[in-house]
């Protein structure tokens, strides 16, 4: 189909050049001139925004992994001063290596060596 | 047409756009507030509590509690039925709490064991939730239970060093504003150079653990032995008034107070008070060696085992003819304490009495401290000088004795005892500044070596009541008490309260250490008889843990030792300043 654009002509006039519209590109600036700042500054807002709620859960995970992890070092150290209880440690000594209780003369002070 | 419902249209936005920002603008903003923003409650877990050596006497842990919305229940019953099964609940009262449906919370079990709240969660019941609160849990069981004290729910301390540091220990309560998300779960810190809620301080107690075992050990095997209905020790440092082991029987564990009896969480060397019989005689003998009024080589007729004191005759528990100050004291002659308070006149040896801190509390820093009863002279009857020369007519605690026993054993001077040695908060520790606290000088340095050579005697001497506190290598010196118990103002036969009280080694104590062994059965019922084993033992055990040199090394001593020498290894809090604490 053939329209006005479509049909090849010689041009005429070989001087003819194209003109730029100073004027539309003027106002494209202005345009840009305002609607950039703004866009930029939105863009900066909310990816400020979204970096302060990313790094809160951040914060908030990693202190709550710590609070956990300071929980469990609580409740471990709690199980091992239960397993060192004087009583078991004497029984298990007793029953299982065959100690008995230390007697002052199988001791000798630093003191007495003088 | 067009135009004007155009323009009245764009008029009514206009207008209802500066309603919502100009006019509710503050209403809006505040919803805007409530919906983002909340409070976050941070309740810190209370401090740790450590004994001398740094061993973990009481601590903080989350635990898992159950609450249930009974609205959420179809079967209360049978959901009542699964939890007991689960947890070792009351079914009958869970069936209750279950059952009322117009509730919207109800507790189910709160602090429960992992593995109860393991198995509970197990079930998955429908309308039983969980949320973690904190719990204090003591490893070591019964340890110390009496002075550690104990804390309820809330969690506030209700007894003992819980009780007393409450405020110290507890940290304070935060409330920090965290902003919420579109999901209402989610929370962030609104402002996160907002401070973090301070933990609460932990404490270092003058408690030595080991020695407490031993002493809690002992106590429970001697009232199981001698068929007591209870019994207290109590050992301080007499350089500084430092309590190294305060133990009572009978006693309970504090990670489950709430199934003792109330009298079973008493704190006895501290809440209760006993007459101390002979154990006293050593006021009055200090009455008389401070005031002058008896002279160390002075002789007393003992009157053959009894003396008419102003009317009426007081016996003595064995007959004794003519006996020397020191003898009096190392065979407990009742008569002969009589005579030596005759001596020293009312008024003296009230102000004795007084001075060595009897009939007021010693300020120890532990709950509920009894004061005990000296009557004012003025009050006297007229044979008190005789009863109070040989401990009858007074009420004291076994902490009162025992820290003027330390008076006798440091050169003279009272000092207040304490079981707090250091405080420690992020990291920072600190002694208390007036520790260790002179609280006076009841006696001369001259008058408490004659005492510490007449209390060797009661150990060493032929005849001496309190030779089974003798320990080799050591000197010991010591008295025995037998007392008799009064009941509605009169002295019950067959009641008594059994007891040692003594120092070693004699010339350069290292612990005073008081034994008391309450209401004995059968024919054994002498201090000397049953406190004063328990004594030995006990001392041994803190003489060896300290690493205190004997005043007679066995023959062939560094020979071949069977065991590192300890010297030096006294267990000593943190000293004061930046220390890494865990």
């Amino acid at each position: 189909m053939k329209s006005a654009y479509s049909i090849h002509r010689p041009v005429a006039n070989v001087y003819l050049v194209r003109d730029r519209d100073r004027r539309l590109r003027r106002e494209l600036l202005s345009v840009l001139a305002v609607a950039l700042p703004l866009s930029v500054a939105v863009l900066a807002y909310v990816w400020v925004s979204s970096q302060v709620w990313d790094k809160g859960y951040e914060v908030l995970r990693l202190e709550r992994t710590l609070e956990r992890s300071l929980e469990r070092e609580r409740v471990l150290r709690v199980e091992a001063a239960r397993l060192s209880r004087y009583d078991r440690v004497a029984r298990r000594g007793h029953d299982e290596l065959g100690l008995r209780p230390l007697a002052l003369d199988q001791v000798v002070f630093a003191g007495e060596l003088e | 047409m067009v135009l004007a419902l155009a323009a009245l249209w764009f008029a009514g936005l206009a207008a209802r756009l500066c309603d919502l920002q100009v006019r509710e603008h503050d209403h809006y903003v505040e919803r805007a507030r409530n919906q983002q923003r909340t409070e976050l409650v941070l309740t810190p877990p209370r401090g740790t509590i450590y004994d001398a050596s740094g061993r973990e006497l009481a601590m903080s842990i989350e635990a898992a509690s159950a609450y249930a919305v009974p609205r959420e229940i179809a079967d209360p019953a049978g959901a009542a039925a699964r939890i007991a099964a689960a947890v070792g609940a009351d079914r009958a009262v869970l069936a209750s709490r279950l059952g009322r449906g117009d509730r919207g919370f109800v507790w189910v079990a709160r602090q429960l064991e992992p593995a109860a709240a393991e198995r509970l969660r197990a079930l998955e019941l429908p309308g039983v939730k969980f949320t973690t609160e904190s719990k204090r849990s003591y490893p070591l069981g019964a340890l110390a239970a009496p002075v550690l004290g104990f804390v309820g729910v809330d969690p506030t301390g209700l007894a003992g060093i819980e009780a007393a540091y409450d405020e110290t220990i507890a940290g304070r309560e935060v409330r920090r504003p965290v902003l919420r998300d579109a999901r209402r779960g989610s929370i962030l810190y609104d402002d996160l150079a907002q401070p973090e809620a301070p933990p609460g301080a932990d404490l270092f107690l003058t408690i030595d653990s080991s020695i407490q075992h031993v002493a809690e050990r002992e106590l429970a095997a001697a009232v199981a032995r001698h068929g007591a209905r209870g019994g207290s020790v109590v050992m301080l440092d007499p350089g500084t008034g430092a309590v190294l082991a305060m133990a009572s029987s009978p006693s309970f564990d504090p990670n489950a107070y709430g199934q003792a009896p109330p009298a079973d969480r008493v704190n006895i060397p501290v809440q209760h008070v006993y007459e101390p019989g002979s154990t006293f005689k050593l006021v009055t003998a200090a009455a008389a060696l401070e005031t002058g009024a008896v002279d160390p080589l002075d002789r007393f007729d003992c009157g053959r085992g009894g003396i008419v004191f102003r009317g009426k005759l007081i016996r003595d528990h064995k007959s004794f003819d003519d006996l020397s100050f020191s003898e009096i004291i190392a065979f407990s002659s009742n008569v002969g304490a009589i005579r030596l308070g005759a001596r020293v006149g009312e008024q003296r040896l009230y102000e004795t009495i007084r001075a060595f801190g009897f009939g007021s509390k010693t300020g120890i820093d532990l709950a509920g401290e009894s004061a005990g009863r000296v009557w004012p002279v003025e009050e006297w009857h007229a044979r008190d000088v005789a009863y109070l020369s040989f401990g009858q007519g007074i009420s004291v605690t076994p902490l009162q004795l025992a820290n003027a026993f330390a008076a006798i054993a440091n050169g003279g001077t009272l000092y207040q005892p304490y079981v707090v040695s250091a405080v420690s908060r992020d990291g920072v520790v600190e002694a208390p500044a007036d520790r260790p606290r002179a609280l006076g000088r009841p006696i001369s340095a001259q008058t408490a070596q004659t005492l510490e050579r007449m209390l060797e005697m009661v150990v060493e001497a032929e005849g001496g009541t309190g030779r089974k506190a003798a320990i080799p290598g050591y000197r010991v010196a010591g008295k025995t008490g037998t007392a008799e118990k009064p009941e509605n103002g009169i002295y019950v036969a067959g009641k008594y309260v059994a007891s040692f009280v003594g120092f070693a080694p004699a010339r350069a104590p290292a612990v005073v250490c008081l034994v008391i062994i309450d209401e004995p059965a059968g024919s054994r019922f002498h201090g000397g008889d049953i406190a004063a084993g328990v004594f030995a033992e006990i001392v041994r055990h803190a003489l060896l843990r300290l690493g205190v040199p004997r005043d007679e090394p066995p023959a062939g001593a560094g020979e071949k030792p069977l065991v590192a020498a300890l010297g030096g290894a006294r267990p000593t809090p943190p000293a004061p300043g930046r220390v890494a604490t865990r």
